[in-house]
């Protein structure tokens, strides 16, 4: 037997390459800086996401497969990476004060913390460029299992302990969903590989049931992923329970991934079978907006109300593929973008929010916030009214482009149910903007601190309680935290930006969507 | 003799999965999954993937399962029952249950794949030897190779991160041994030094009474 | 007729390996009680007493009456113990153990006939395949006596078990990646020149290590330390059921030996002409088997946090530099 080595491409791999290369540097860090660990790993951490981001720009445009066909280096896959990078950097300051990293009374984990986000990163960036149903399954864990970790992180909080454990049986069910799919597709197929995949299914296998299940199955397994609905019940408990900057990452960041490679699966590897997907498709994406938007209503928890709006969005998203055309996916790749702006805006608010008041996420933490804290009350607007999709923002362009991309694909009956999901939405959005500006501020809690609940499935006696002075030491009311001020500004301002200017954003999107283009009708 | 072999193998695995899902007693539900990994492993032999065998019962039941067990004989037997009650669960699941059955059922019996009905596919010689895995594994699959090679470093940190439990806070001398400790919490699995030579359950054999 | 999973570098008549199983069978039969006679008669001797003499000239006849003694004690059954698989459990040890033996070379293909059970190509991962039931074996003896001691023995022993099995298998990977193969057969044939005690001298310690704790023999035989816990996973055993545990302890001992023989004495590998081959194996056999009992008359038991940092923070680092270095300088050679 003899051995012959794959290609290797080092300059298209380079993202992935100075990933690794960081969480190992950064894991290193972590142990080896005692007292200033904070410091040198967001050092390391936000080093490697603006050196992956640099590589990632530099190999824009720049189309071809990478080890043996088990990547492609296009820009559909390059912009899924950029958007978790993103995602990354803004929310490794969030995290700087999280308990979860901070750990107060004990050592901090920022290194383990910040190690385990990049290699969520790392599994998104290579989840985004698979072309290869093993790569596929191999980075969905690689992005999974460190975000199963990082929502139970706060192991003194009971709902982050819940959260994780809810997190990590869905995500499970979600995973073998996909896999028994998988295998029914490579059974029915023969290959691994997308475009032998498509090849095959293309001749005279897009009625087989064999094929169709695996297509079921493994639209449900990603389903499960981007909370879709009726997959969606873990969102809010999960969003709710996990530490606010996991959240925010895990909204954003995991979405954009799946959605790539949801995007190139269905419409290269199964694109020959579009006629029996695209109903399903569509059908998920209808209930997804009503759900969605009709379950965000009642939410007194702000995090829970991104988390059904979470779904409602994906729903908006889905359509993109629905279209299975070059605007679909331009209007999705949009949206990602967008929707990654508007919820890091919205969650940086939340993360001080949560920290200053002792409401938590709940909506009465917010309330004056307008007169109060100003700073903080703007970039919350702009982020609702964005994601309400209200003119002169980049979520209304974003919805804009879908209903375009619907109608040119005679989905107008998806396009008129992304309207009317807008409007219901509005009515939520529409409440947080007005108790942060119309009502009078709340009476402020006592931020609890005093009683530190022991560390769950901990012994009392093996496990210490922390002392009281380091409990504490919580940051008082009022604090300007410049690292969250400015991510929340940035994305606020990058919200109005591209939604009075959308040309680059477009311009952007629409080289994403053209790296599909041979392969769509 | 193959037909012998497949029948003892599919019997084993699709009573072994029933019974993980019957039996009340966790422990025994843990057993019968370790009935079914071997029943499958053997099904893996009949399919010329030697490896894939080995490795299975290498890994799921000698190491997986032996956490499992672990961890049901020490919890031992729960007297909670162990669904929660979601009105109509009852007969929902089972119901969508045989409606996935029945889908599947159609779909293998359905396909016009050839390669189902028939003898199945002919393999060449040295196939599904660890030789050819291995040149998989290095030549196509490399990234995934790597990937996973990077998933497992990720696991044992989390696994760090959610179970390790240094309680000193840091004090304002450097000495901690930054490298001596964590390296120990990396290798402190689920049997640790500490966890498992403190063993002293309140009442071990009230799993072993449970069971009779 | 054939096996799928036989077609390996050499293919054999079925009705060639019933008899080389018969054989094999028989001969191990044939050397577990030897072994028992042999240990105590040299523990015996280490300790300055005579050890068994009364039972046959120098007391060899001991293990036959032994053996008469366990098979006809009564089938006592405590009523805490679990009805089926409290009986089966003795029987799954003794199977692996026996089922391990088939991939031990005592020679390579003579006149047609492999001297050997089977050469399979996973080769020595059927060996850890069959260990990994054998803790099955192990545990649910301890689980299903319903006693205290059993079951914190049966604890120890698993623990233990999976603890030192990864240092075991990346100590044999260095061997494996000079030989280039994981077939028993092909890795004595690649010793011809040189055995890997030499290149392999420290993964070659590491295992020996290790495979004093696989067994669960002195000084690592802390399931059952007869001072804490009576005697571990056996204690409500009785009759010939003890009697399979024991017998599964001495199988053991003699494939870890076997397998160290294979992987770093050049297996068949001597002086003389091809028919001492098989002899040759047996004597480097029982050199270690020797070792064996030498160590457990030397040294004390270790405590039960010292086996557990032995294993995790000294073996497996060890043992994973060491398939570093063995990589680095196979590729570079």
């Amino acid at each position: 037997m003899t051995f012959h080595a794959p290609h290797i491409d080092y300059a298209g791999l380079s993202p992935v390459i100075a990933l690794t290369a960081g969480i190992c540097a950064v894991l290193v860090g972590g142990v080896f800086s005692a007292r200033r660990q904070r410091l040198v790993v967001s050092v390391l951490s936000l080093t490697t996401v603006a050196v992956a981001a640099g590589l990632c720009i530099w190999q824009w445009g720049e189309r071809e497969d990478l080890v043996a066909g088990a990547l492609r280096l296009d820009e559909l896959g390059l912009a899924g990476a950029l958007i978790a990078i993103l995602a990354a950097a803004v929310v490794i300051p969030l995290s700087w004060r999280e308990p979860a990293a901070e750990r107060p009374g004990s050592e901090p984990r920022h290194g383990e913390f910040q190690a385990l986000l990049l290699s969520s990163v790392l599994g998104m960036v290579l989840l985004a460029q698979a072309q290869n149903l093993v790569v596929l399954f191999v980075s969905l864990e690689l992005l999974s299992v460190p975000l199963y970790v990082l929502c139970g992180s706060a192991v003194r909080r009971t709902q982050s302990l819940e959260s994780g454990l809810k997190y990590l049986i869905v995500g499970s069910l979600g995973s073998a969903t996909l896999l028994y799919g998988l295998a029914f597709i490579y059974g029915g197929s023969g290959s691994t590989d997308f475009t032998t995949i498509r090849d095959a299914v293309g001749s005279g296998l897009t009625d087989d049931p064999l094929v169709l299940i695996g297509i079921a199955l493994a639209a449900t397994g990603l389903a499960f992923k981007i909370s879709i609905a009726p997959f969606h019940q873990w969102t809010p408990d999960v969003y709710e329970g996990a530490p606010t900057p996991v959240t925010a990452f895990m909204a954003v960041a995991t979405k954009a991934a799946a959605f790539c490679v949801f995007v190139r699966f269905f419409e290269v590897a199964l694109g020959p079978a579009v006629d029996n997907w695209q109903p399903a498709l569509a059908v998920l994406a209808a209930v997804s907006i009503v759900v969605g938007n009709i379950g965000a209503l009642g939410q007194s928890s702000l995090k829970r109300l991104l988390g059904y709006s979470g779904v409602a969005q994906a729903g908006y998203m889905l359509v993109g593929i629905v279209c299975a055309s070059a605007l679909g996916v331009n209007a999705l790749v949009f949206y990602l973008a967008a929707y990654t702006l508007m919820n890091l805006a919205a969650f940086a608010v939340i993360v001080v929010r949560e920290r200053e008041s002792g409401y938590g996420d709940g909506i009465k933490a917010f309330e004056g916030l307008g007169r109060d804290r100003p700073d903080l009350a703007w970039p919350l607007t702009i982020a609702m009214l964005a994601l309400a999709g209200l003119p002169a923002t980049a979520g209304f362009m974003g919805k804009l482009y879908l209903i375009e991309a619907a109608v040119d694909a005679d989905y107008t009956w998806l396009g008129v149910a992304i309207a009317i999901g807008t409007m219901i939405s509005l009515a939520y959005y529409l409440r947080v903007v007005a108790a942060v500006w119309m009502r009078p501020a709340a009476e402020p809690l006592a931020p609890e601190g005093a009683g530190m609940p022991a560390m769950a499935g901990g012994s009392p006696e093996a496990d210490p309680l922390p002392s009281l002075a380091a409990a504490t030491a919580a940051p008082r009311p009022g604090t300007r935290c410049l690292a969250i001020l400015v991510p929340a500004w940035l994305m606020a301002g990058a919200t109005i930006f591209f939604g009075v200017l959308p040309s680059p954003l477009v311009d952007w999107a629409s080289h994403a969507g053209g790296a599909l283009t041979p392969f769509l009708a | 003799m193959v037909q012998v072999a497949f029948f003892v193998g599919a019997i084993g695995a699709t009573g072994g999965a029933l019974a993980v899902i019957a039996l009340r007693n966790p422990f025994y539900s843990v057993l019968a999954l370790v009935v079914h990994l071997v029943s499958l492993a053997g099904l893996f032999l009949l399919l010329y993937a030697q490896f894939v065998a080995a490795a299975q019962v290498v890994v799921y039941a000698g190491a997986v399962m032996v956490l499992y067990v672990f961890v049901a004989a020490y919890v031992g037997a729960v007297e909670e029952p162990i669904w929660e009650p979601i009105p109509g669960q009852r007969f929902l699941a089972p119901l969508l249950a045989v409606a996935l059955l029945v889908e599947l059922t159609i779909a293998i019996l359905g396909t016009g794949l050839t390669a189902l009905d028939s003898e199945g596919p002919t393999v060449h010689a040295g196939f599904g030897t660890p030789a050819e895995i291995g040149n998989l594994l290095l030549e196509r699959f490399l990234v995934v190779f790597e990937a996973a090679s990077m998933l497992l470093l990720i696991a044992a940190v989390g696994a760090v991160v959610l179970a390790g439990r240094r309680t000193t806070p840091p004090t304002s001398s450097a000495s901690r041994p930054g490298s001596a400790g964590s390296g120990s919490e990396v290798a402190a699995g689920p049997h640790a030094p500490t966890a498992t030579s403190s063993l002293a359950p309140a009442d071990p054999p009230s799993a072993a009474e449970q069971g009779g | 007729m054939t096996l799928p999973f036989a077609d390996t570098n050499f293919a054999e008549a079925t009705w060639i390996l019933v008899v080389k199983s018969i054989v094999i069978f028989a001969v191990i039969f044939a050397i577990v009680p030897v072994l028992t006679v042999v240990e105590r008669k040299v523990l015996g001797r280490f300790q300055a007493r005579y050890g068994p003499n009364r039972v046959g000239p120098y007391g060899l006849m001991q293990p036959l009456a032994d053996a008469v003694k366990l098979v006809t004690k009564e089938h006592y059954r405590p009523r805490n113990a679990i009805p089926i698989l409290w009986p089966i459990a003795p029987a799954l040890v003794v199977f692996t153990g026996v089922a391990t033996l088939a991939i031990l070379p005592f020679g390579d293909v003579k006149d047609g006939v492999g001297f050997y059970g089977i050469d399979v190509p996973i080769g020595i991962l059927y060996f850890f395949a069959f260990g990994s039931i054998a803790f099955y074996g192990l545990l649910l003896g301890g689980w299903a006596s319903g006693s205290k001691y059993s079951f914190l023995g049966a604890m120890r022993a698993a623990a233990q078990l999976i603890s030192y099995e990864i240092s075991m298998g990346l100590a044999l990977l260095g061997a494996i990646m000079m030989a280039g193969s994981l077939s028993l057969v092909s890795i004595v044939e690649a010793q011809h020149q040189v055995w890997y005690i030499l290149p392999q001298f420290v993964g070659f310690l590491i295992f020996m290590v290790a495979g004093f704790a696989e067994t669960n023999r002195a000084p690592f035989d802390l399931p059952e330390a007869d001072a804490e816990l009576v005697a571990g996973y056996g204690t409500e055993y009785g009759g010939m059921r003890y009697g399979s545990y024991a017998m599964a302890e001495y199988i053991e001992m003699f494939v870890i030996s076997g397998v160290a023989v294979t992987f770093f004495l050049g297996g068949w590998h001597g002086p003389g002409p091809g028919w001492l081959d098989p002899i040759w194996v047996i004597v480097k056999i029982f050199a270690f088997l020797f070792l064996f009992m030498w160590i457990r008359a030397t040294l004390p038991r270790v405590r039960y946090d010292q086996l557990m940092s032995l294993g995790w923070k000294v073996l497996l680092p060890l043992a994973t530099l060491n398939v570093l270095v063995t990589a680095v300088l196979v590729t570079v050679t």
